[in-house]
C-alpha cells in the first residue's frame, strides 16, 4: 500500500515535474517572445542615435589613398571628420528614397519628386518634416532657403522676424534672418555668439554636433534619444533643435517617430510639446518651455502676436484648440494637422486621439499644425494648398463649422 | 674532557673555515648574481647590442674562401636581413641561446609566414599581403612602391622638393642608403647607434642620441630625436595575462605653439616628417582649439570629462603619448591613462590609431576600420576612447 502510494506520489510527482518544466519551457518561451517583442519595440524607439559601422559617416583624415572616396563630399575636410555635410548625408538622388540604405539617415531632400510620405490632394509630402525639393525645383515659397549661395527670391529676412539686424544685435547673417548664408557675429556679440560663426543652413536650426559656452554638448547624432519622451540635452532634445542664447538647457521636447512618419497613422506620429501663451505676447514666447513653437519663434516671433481689442490679428499659436464652434470635432489625430501637447510626461509613444478642452490645458494648435520645417509641395511651406481650400482637409481638419 | 675540547675546537675551526668559505661563496655568487642582473635585467638598454661582434659583423665579407654581399659598418646582413625570419619568431637569439652572454638579441620586423606575436611597431608580413595594410619599404623583399600613394599623404609641402622625395614621399632611403628603412630610422654609421647606451642616466627613459628606437627628428644640426621608454621585449608579450612593460612615447603640447611642432622630441611630430597635414592642431575649425576638428587630432591632450574619462586603464591598442615620461619608468606605472584636457599629460597621437610598420588592416591601423560600430555593443578600436559612442 505504503509502496503503491508511494509510487502514485512518485508519479504525480513525475507528472508535476514534467508539467512543471513544462510550465517553465513556456514561461521561457513566453518569456522570450516578450523580450524579442521587447527588444523589437525599443529598438524601433532608438533611431536618431546613430547606430552602425563608424566609417559610414567618418573619416579620419578625410584622405583615402591620396585622394578622396567618390562618395565622399568634396569640398572637405568637413567638421567632426565627416565624409559629407549635412546634405550630403540626408540628400537621395531618387524620388523613392526616404532612409539611406547604408547610414539609415532620413532623408530631408529628394533630387526627384518625393513618391513617399502622407499626402494631400494626391501629393505626397515626405517625411515629417517635408523635403526640400520642391523649394530648389519649384520656387523659393515652398521651403526654408537653406541651399547655400541662393537666397530666398521674395523675402529678405525671416517674415515675422522678431530679433532682426541691429549693431547690437546677432550681427550681420544672422541665421534668425536667413539661412543661406553663414552667420559672423557682430563685434560686440562675438565674444558671445562668436562660437557660432559660419553656421547656416540645416546648422541654422537644427544645432547639431554644437558647441556651446554654456555647455559642451557635442555628439548628439551619438546621442541616447531612446526616450520615448526627448526633452533633455542629454538626449539631444528633440531632432537636435535647441536653443543657444538660453543655453542647451532649453530645446525642443517631444516624442520622435521611429520613421520619421514614413509610416503614419492616427497613433503613429511626432508628438511635440506646447504651452499655452497670454494673448498679446510676441517674439520668444515660452522659451525656457521647451516648445516647438518657441523654437520657430526664433525666427518668426512676431507672427506670435495674438490679440487685438479681443480679437485674432494673426493665427494663434500654443493656444489651446476651443471646445465649442465645431473644434470639439477634430478629435481623431490626423499627422496632417497635428497638434502640440501641454505635458508628455510620462507618455510612452504617441496618441491617437486629439483632446480639446476649455480652460483646462490640453491640446494647442502650433506652427507645424499648418507648416512644413523642411519644405512643401506648397507655397508658404504649407501642408496643403492654402488657395484651394473651400470644404474638406487643411484648415477644415480644425475649422470644421467651414465645410 | 680535554679530547672533548680538542675535537671541539677543532670542528668549530672547521666550521669557521667553512662558514667563512660559504660566505666568500655567496658573496661572489651575489656579485655576480647582480652582475648578471645588470647585464641581463630587461630594463637593462635594450638598444644597445650585446654578444659576439662575429653575430652581426664580418671584417672581409669573406670566410673559407666564399666572399659575400658587403654592408656598411662591415655588417653581414642590411637592416632587413638582420631583422627578419623565415619562421613565425619575432624575437631572434643570434650566436648562443637566449641569456647567453654571446648571443645577440634582435627584435623581427618581417617575418616571411605571418608572425606569431608581432612587436609593438607591427610587421611588414602584412604589407605583403596588402599594400595599404603597411608602409611599403623599399629594400624588403617583395615589396614594392606603393601603386595607390605617390608620395606619402598629408607630406608637407614645405618638406623639400625632389632631394627630399626618396624619405619624405616614399621610403626608399636617402641617398646613399641601402635601404628604406633608413628613412625613419637614421642609422648614421658614425654614430654606431646599435652601440650607443640609448640610457646613460640609467633613469629608463630614452632622451638622447640614438634616440628612441633611432628615430632622429632632424637630420641635419643639431641632433634632435625621439623620446620615449622602450619596452625590454618590444611588446611581444602583450597578450600575457598581467603585462605592463608597454613602450611609452613622449608627446608634446602643439596648443598655442607651432602646429607643425618642430623637433619637439615627439612620436607625433615625427610622423609629421612625412604626414604633417594630418598633424596636431591643423585644420581645427572655429579657431585654435575650438571644436570642430576637421581631421583627427594628434598631438592633443585627451579631452577631460566625458566620453575620454572613461578610458582610464591603459590599453596598448590603443596607447597615449605622454608629455612627462618620467612617471611612467617601471611597467606597473604604465597602466593608467588620465583625460585631462588638451593641454593634459596624455595624448592621442599617431601611433594611437595606427602601427609603424605595417599591420591586418588597410591604413596600417591598429584595427579594422570598416567593422568598427557605434552604439551597436561593441568594444575596442575607436571606442577605446571614443566610450560614449558603445
Amino acid at each position: 500500500m505504503d509502496y503503491t502510494r508511494r509510487s502514485q506520489k512518485v508519479c504525480k510527482g513525475s507528472y508535476h515535474n514534467r508539467y512543471r518544466n513544462k510550465g517553465i519551457l513556456y514561461s521561457s518561451f513566453i518569456t522570450l517572445i516578450v523580450t524579442v517583442i521587447a527588444i523589437k519595440g525599443f529598438s524601433r524607439l532608438v533611431y536618431a542615435k546613430v547606430i552602425g559601422v563608424c566609417s559610414n559617416c567618418h573619416t579620419m583624415h578625410y584622405s583615402q589613398n591620396g585622394t578622396q572616396e567618390p562618395e565622399w563630399g568634396d569640398e572637405g575636410p568637413y567638421g567632426y571628420l565627416l565624409t559629407k555635410d549635412c546634405l550630403g548625408c540626408h540628400t537621395a538622388t531618387d524620388g523613392g528614397t526616404w532612409k539611406d540604405p547604408v547610414t539609415g539617415a532620413p532623408i530631408v531632400y529628394n533630387l526627384s519628386e518625393p513618391s513617399y510620405g502622407i499626402e494631400y490632394n494626391g501629393v505626397k509630402q515626405g517625411l515629417a518634416g517635408g523635403n526640400f525639393y520642391w523649394v530648389e525645383h519649384l520656387d523659393d515659397t515652398r521651403g526654408h532657403n537653406i541651399f547655400p549661395g541662393n537666397p530666398d527670391d521674395n523675402l529678405a529676412i525671416a517674415p515675422g522676424e522678431a530679433w532682426a539686424y541691429s549693431p547690437d544685435g546677432c550681427g550681420s547673417n544672422s541665421c534668425h534672418s536667413n539661412l543661406d548664408r553663414p552667420f559672423q557675429a557682430s563685434q560686440s556679440f562675438d565674444p558671445i555668439h562668436g562660437y557660432l560663426n559660419g553656421r547656416y543652413g540645416c546648422r541654422g536650426c537644427h544645432m547639431v554636433s554644437g558647441y556651446n559656452r554654456f555647455s559642451q554638448i557635442k555628439s548628439w547624432h551619438h546621442a541616447n534619444d531612446s526616450g520615448p519622451v526627448v526633452d533633455s540635452k542629454e538626449e539631444g532634445w528633440f531632432r537636435f533643435l535647441s536653443g543657444h542664447y538660453s543655453g542647451y538647457e532649453h530645446g525642443v521636447a517631444g516624442i520622435e517617430d521611429d520613421d520619421w512618419q514614413y509610416t503614419y497613422s492616427k497613433s503613429d506620429h511626432n508628438e511635440y510639446l506646447g504651452k499655452q501663451v497670454a494673448s498679446g505676447t510676441g517674439s520668444f514666447v515660452s522659451i525656457g518651455a521647451n516648445t516647438m513653437t518657441a523654437f520657430c519663434c526664433g525666427c518668426h516671433g512676431v507672427f506670435h502676436v495674438k490679440k487685438s481689442a479681443g480679437e485674432w490679428i494673426r493665427h494663434p499659436v500654443d493656444r489651446i484648440i476651443p471646445i465649442t464652434n465645431g473644434y470639439e470635432l477634430y478629435t481623431e489625430y490626423d499627422p496632417l494637422v497635428p497638434v502640440a501637447r501641454p505635458d508628455l510626461t510620462g507618455w510612452t509613444g504617441p496618441r491617437a486621439t486629439v483632446n480639446q478642452g476649455g480652460t483646462v490645458q490640453k491640446d494647442m494648435v502650433m506652427c507645424l499644425s499648418c507648416h512644413r520645417a523642411h519644405g512643401s509641395p506648397y507655397p508658404d511651406i504649407l501642408r496643403w494648398d492654402y488657395s484651394t481650400i473651400m470644404d474638406e482637409k487643411g484648415c477644415i481638419t480644425c475649422h470644421t463649422t467651414k465645410k | 674532557m680535554a679530547f672533548d675540547l680538542l675535537v671541539r675546537g677543532v670542528f668549530s675551526q672547521i666550521h669557521n673555515r667553512f662558514r667563512a668559505k660559504s660566505t666568500v661563496r655567496r658573496s661572489v655568487g651575489i656579485v655576480l648574481s647582480l652582475f648578471l642582473f645588470l647585464c641581463y635585467h630587461p630594463f637593462h638598454s635594450k638598444a644597445k647590442v650585446t654578444g659576439l661582434c662575429s653575430n652581426c659583423h664580418t671584417m672581409h665579407a669573406s670566410q673559407d674562401g666564399v666572399t659575400s654581399p658587403t654592408n656598411p659598418a662591415l655588417t653581414k646582413v642590411d637592416c632587413i636581413g638582420c631583422h627578419s625570419s623565415t619562421d613565425t619568431e619575432t624575437i631572434k637569439y643570434i650566436g648562443g641561446n637566449p641569456g647567453d652572454p654571446e648571443t645577440s638579441r634582435v627584435p623581427i620586423v618581417n617575418n616571411v609566414p605571418e608572425p606569431s606575436n608581432p612587436l609593438a611597431g607591427g610587421n611588414f608580413y602584412y604589407v605583403k599581403q596588402n599594400q595599404t595594410f603597411g608602409h611599403n619599404v623599399i629594400g624588403i623583399p617583395d615589396v614594392n612602391q606603393d601603386t595607390l600613394l605617390p608620395s606619402a599623404p598629408g607630406r608637407p609641402s614645405t618638406s623639400g622638393g625632389t632631394g627630399c622625395e626618396p624619405c619624405h614621399g616614399k621610403l626608399q632611403g636617402g641617398p646613399g642608403e641601402d635601404c628604406g628603412c633608413k628613412s625613419c630610422h637614421l642609422y648614421v654609421i658614425e654614430n654606431k647607434r646599435h652601440h650607443t647606451n640609448d640610457d646613460p642616466d640609467n633613469n629608463k627613459i630614452v632622451e638622447g642620441p640614438p634616440w628612441y628606437r633611432f628615430l632622429e627628428q632632424n637630420h641635419n644640426y643639431p641632433d634632435i630625436g625621439v623620446h620615449g621608454i622602450e619596452s625590454s621585449d618590444w611588446e611581444k608579450g602583450i597578450n600575457n595575462t598581467g603585462y605592463n612593460d608597454y613602450n611609452q612615447y613622449k608627446g608634446v603640447d602643439a596648443i598655442g605653439s607651432d602646429p607643425a611642432g618642430m623637433n619637439d622630441n615627439s612620436m607625433s611630430d615625427f610622423c609629421a616628417g612625412c604626414h604633417q597635414g594630418f598633424h596636431g592642431i591643423n585644420f581645427t575649425g572655429g579657431g585654435t582649439n575650438s571644436s570642430p576638428w576637421f581631421r583627427h587630432p594628434a598631438h592633443i591632450g585627451l579631452p577631460s570629462g566625458g566620453e575620454f574619462a572613461n578610458y582610464a586603464i591603459y590599453d596598448p591598442n590603443a596607447p597615449v603619448a605622454r608629455k612627462n615620461l618620467t612617471n611612467y619608468t617601471t611597467p606597473a606605472s604604465r597602466t593608467t591613462v588620465s583625460a585631462s584636457g588638451y593641454t593634459g599629460n596624455d595624448q592621442v597621437m599617431c601611433l594611437s590609431c595606427h602601427r609603424a610598420h605595417a599591420s591586418p588592416y588597410p591604413d596600417i591601423l591598429r584595427w579594422d576600420y570598416s567593422a568598427i560600430e557605434a552604439n551597436n555593443g561593441k568594444t575596442g578600436g575607436c571606442l577605446i576612447c571614443h566610450t560614449g559612442k558603445k
